[in-house]
């Protein structure tokens, strides 16, 4: 008798066992690479800030689903009437996962160790995003232990835009204390999940942070898998080895579709795909002809055809999601006729010969050889005669941002994209197309240079009057469009495909995943 | 014999030597500045020169090889520029996952490939060795990512068998699971080399099995199965294992591959981003570790001979 009952015993402990060992709710996601690293500050690619973003937050946040600016760590803030000093107020009782308080020391931490050499803590890292995100900074003053004041070299309207990126969010001083470089593998930050680990190659995973301020996200556990191969990232999907997934072959995305296991999420993305003139060359340095380039490449059928609708048609060279994007500017509908016109006027009636380049891949570069190959097809059509020079896309960078005194070794035309940061339209306009951002100063990679078009962008990222910043960069876009120094082909749509039981989940323009707010129904 | 490997352990120095001198040069000439790759589009000149300079890459080119050769002999294989992370543990946790699916396949492929060709040898001309030689032939001509999606969809998706991608469930790691994990990606790689030991071992055998001594021992009334297995496969075992110790170099390059296709954590895609992204202290290290793992195949397979073959000693 004493043996069955201690038979029972050992069973209904088993089976409590059994119970409590079984996952909470959880989502596996599928990614395109392993992360790089899962320090904030260090980010420079999606796979790493997908994982990593949910671990952190800054002093102020993009809104869901927006670039609009919200609070974060900051409960509210105040900026002088120069534009040229911020004074933030934290939000009392917040910690970091290891149980730290976020205070403005921290925030000093956090901004110094990136953007200060003789920080104690500088070595702990390569900074990407530093001087883009933080370089305005000149002052960081503790004003007491909640409260923290910074004060900029000049006005920078984009820069509370600037707070809301990676790179700016807090990280928990002590943790880097501790482990020094391997902060990269040992992240603490105070946002809704925390770290639990990371085996390289085979996942990341993340637990719920109970104590996130906004309140428990509801998922329990986040686990990040890379699969590089599309394939076999859509086979995972399919056989629930994996939840969430992005990048899948666009080919099997229709089928998807009429798959009541999956739904979908879509989100325009701050994103343009383009072809870069390099002005400085002959026949580029004439806008008749990059008109005419335009007007020969039926861009629509492009994004149709090879993109199989993971793009929208470029009207502009900004994308829609950015604030200020207009579509009253010039538009270069599919003529070879008007083509023809154009390099005729320009003095070129048979066309001209042109190289052109084009990466294997690289991030934002949807199919770039396919893309390349169907534009000199169209070209042809109207007597430019294309060279195709394909490279690998660690050279390819190497041989197009060149300063510019080397510009000639720069082809008159080549492939480009660029993913937006922040939401503002500096990010795009004037780092892509001012003439002060030849680079390595910036990434105006064809040198275009235009006094006008550069002083409406200096005037608009140093105006702090938000209606007049609209008006200029309006009036920069249609100046740009119809001058055409580049020409926008597409911007990428995320398209993200998930299991049915996965509730409220809403792709970021960023392109972050959140998940505080995700619910997964029958786990 | 000890004097034998100790004799062989040290041969194997000026190779490596060797392997390293080329990987380094080779990476070093290859165009891609790597602080260029790390930072992005959007870094600085001034970031860009920092960076060079904290990653030795200002230094001329026989300084930098010293200094990783130095670090290499001391234990500190370096960092990774791009993983941020100390490069030996990072390598050798990938070419376990790689060793692990690698030996699963050869042991499939020699269970299966020298099974089938004594069979096919032992019935030569009959039924089954038509149908073996025609499976071998399948085997061998079907390519590996092929081979693993076709078993992906049947096995995987279809009749929900087996996993089809990584080496562990989500958040896992206990050894039933991947043995599961491990069936489909070792069956795809085991293929060609299966077929290829099928097709050796048959002929192998044919022949050994027409010798006299063959004939004598039949003769003598021994029993058709030790005469197959005892006086004619172990003669036939020299060649069957110099097949088998040739196809260890393949079975690491086709893992790269088969890792792919089955998101296998392995040191494939490790080596694959690591030369895109310019990482040379990574490349460098993937490069070295999977020399020191084939030129000790190697030696494995000579040790392996005179196991076989009494008639074969090293001094």
């Amino acid at each position: 008798m004493r043996g069955f009952t201690k038979g029972i015993a050992t069973l209904g402990l088993l089976a409590l066992g059994w119970a409590l060992a079984q996952p909470g709710s959880q989502i596996v996601i599928g990614l395109q690479a392993e992360p790089t690293t899962l320090d904030v500050a260090q980010l420079s690619d999606y796979n790493s800030s997908r994982t990593a973003m949910g671990m952190y937050e800054g002093l102020v946040r993009f809104a869901d689903g927006s670039t609009d600016i919200e609070p974060g760590l900051a409960e509210s803030w105040e900026v002088s009437d120069d534009g040229l000093t911020y004074t933030f107020h934290l939000r009392e009782g917040v910690t970091f996962h290891d149980g730290t308080p976020v205070n403005a020391e921290a925030v000093e931490f956090s901004f110094l160790r990136q953007i200060d050499p003789e920080h104690p803590y500088h070595d702990t890292g390569e900074f990407p995003y530093a001087e883009f995100t933080l370089g305005n900074i000149e002052t960081i003053e503790v004003v007491d232990d909640m409260t923290v004041r910074i004060t900029l070299g000049e006005t920078f309207a984009p820069f509370l835009a600037n707070l809301a990126m990676h790179a700016a969010a807090i990280v928990s001083p002590t943790a880097v204390m501790e482990h020094g470089r391997d902060f990269s593998e040992n992240p603490v930050g105070a946002g809704p999940y925390r770290f639990v680990s990371w085996r390289r190659g085979v996942e990341v995973v993340l637990e719920r942070n109970p104590d996130y301020w906004r309140g428990a996200p509801q998922v329990e556990r986040l686990i990040f898998r890379p699969i590089i191969e599309d394939q076999a990232r859509l086979a995972a999907l399919e056989a629930g080895e994996i939840d969430l997934a992005v990048n899948l072959p666009p080919d099997d995305l229709p089928r998807l579709r009429d798959d009541a296991r999956f739904t979908f999420a879509e989100q325009a993305g701050m994103h343009t795909w383009y072809v870069v003139f390099n002005v400085t060359k002959e026949p580029f340095d004439d806008a008749r002809v990059r008109q005419a380039v335009a007007h020969a490449v039926d861009r629509d059928a492009i994004v149709q055809a090879i993109l199989g609708g993971t793009g929208v048609l470029a009207k502009n060279f900004l994308p829609p999601v950015v604030w200020g994007y207009t579509e009253d500017v010039t538009e270069y509908p599919y003529d070879p006729e008007r083509a023809r016109e154009l390099l005729a006027e320009a003095g070129y009636p048979n066309g001209f010969e042109v190289e052109f380049w084009v990466p294997e891949s690289g991030s934002g570069m949807q199919q770039p050889v396919a893309m390349g190959t169907v534009i000199q097809d169209f070209l042809s059509r109207v007597g430019i005669r294309v060279t195709i020079q394909q490279f690998e896309w660690g050279t390819y960078l190497d041989r197009v941002i060149v300063p510019v005194e080397n510009a000639a070794s720069v082809p008159a035309m080549f492939e480009m994209s660029w993913i937006g940061d922040n939401g503002d339209p500096d990010n795009f306009l004037y780092i892509l197309l001012s003439g002060d951002q030849f680079p390595n100063n910036g990434f105006n990679l064809g040198y275009y240079d235009d006094d006008e078009v550069d002083e409406l962008l200096r005037r608009a990222r140093t105006s702090l009057d938000e209606a007049e910043r609209l008006a200029l960069y309006e009036e920069a876009q249609r100046l740009i469009m119809a001058d055409l120094p580049v020409m926008p082909v597409d911007h990428e749509t995320q398209t993200v495909v998930m299991r049915s039981s996965i509730q409220g989940f809403v792709p970021h323009p960023t392109g972050v995943f959140r998940f505080e707010k995700v619910e997964v129904t029958n786990p | 014999m000890a004097s034998y490997l100790l004799r062989r352990l040290l041969g194997t120095l000026p190779t490596l030597l060797g392997v390293s001198v080329l990987v380094f040069l080779s990476l070093h000439l290859t165009p891609g500045d790597p602080a260029q790759v790390i930072l992005g589009p959007k870094a600085t000149a001034t970031s860009l020169a920092a960076l060079r300079s904290e990653l030795g890459l200002d230094q001329p080119i026989h300084v930098q090889y010293a200094r990783w050769m130095a670090g290499v002999a001391s234990g500190d294989w370096g960092r990774s520029i791009q993983l941020k992370a100390g490069v030996l543990p990072l390598v050798w946790e990938r070419l376990k996952a790689t060793l692990i699916l690698a030996a699963a396949a050869m042991l499939i492929a020699v269970g299966t490939g020298v099974t089938l060709g004594i069979v096919s040898a032992v019935r030569a001309g009959g039924l089954t060795d038509r149908s073996a030689i025609a499976t071998s032939l399948v085997g061998y001509s079907l390519p590996p990512f092929f081979l693993g999606i076709v078993l992906q969809v049947v096995f995987g998706l279809r009749l929900g068998w087996f996993p089809v991608t990584g080496m562990y469930r989500p958040g896992g790691s206990d050894l039933p699971d991947l043995l599961l994990h491990l069936v489909l990606p070792a069956v795809t790689l085991a293929a060609g080399i299966g077929a290829l030991l099928a097709r050796m071992t048959r002929s192998t055998m044919l022949e050994v099995l027409s010798q006299d001594y063959v004939r004598t021992a039949r003769a003598k009334g021994v029993r058709p199965g030790a005469v197959t297995l005892r006086h004619a496969f172990r003669n036939a075992l020299i060649p069957i294992l110099t097949i088998i110790g040739l196809q260890m170099g393949y079975v690491l390059g086709g893992a790269v591959l088969v890792e792919q296709v089955f998101a296998w954590p392995g040191i494939g895609t490790l080596a694959v981003n690591a030369i895109l992204a310019r990482d040379f202290p990574l490349v460098q290290g993937v490069t070295l570790l999977v020399a020191v793992t084939y030129v000790f195949t190697n030696l494995l397979t000579d040790v392996a001979y005179s196991l076989s073959d009494p008639r074969i000693t090293y001094r």
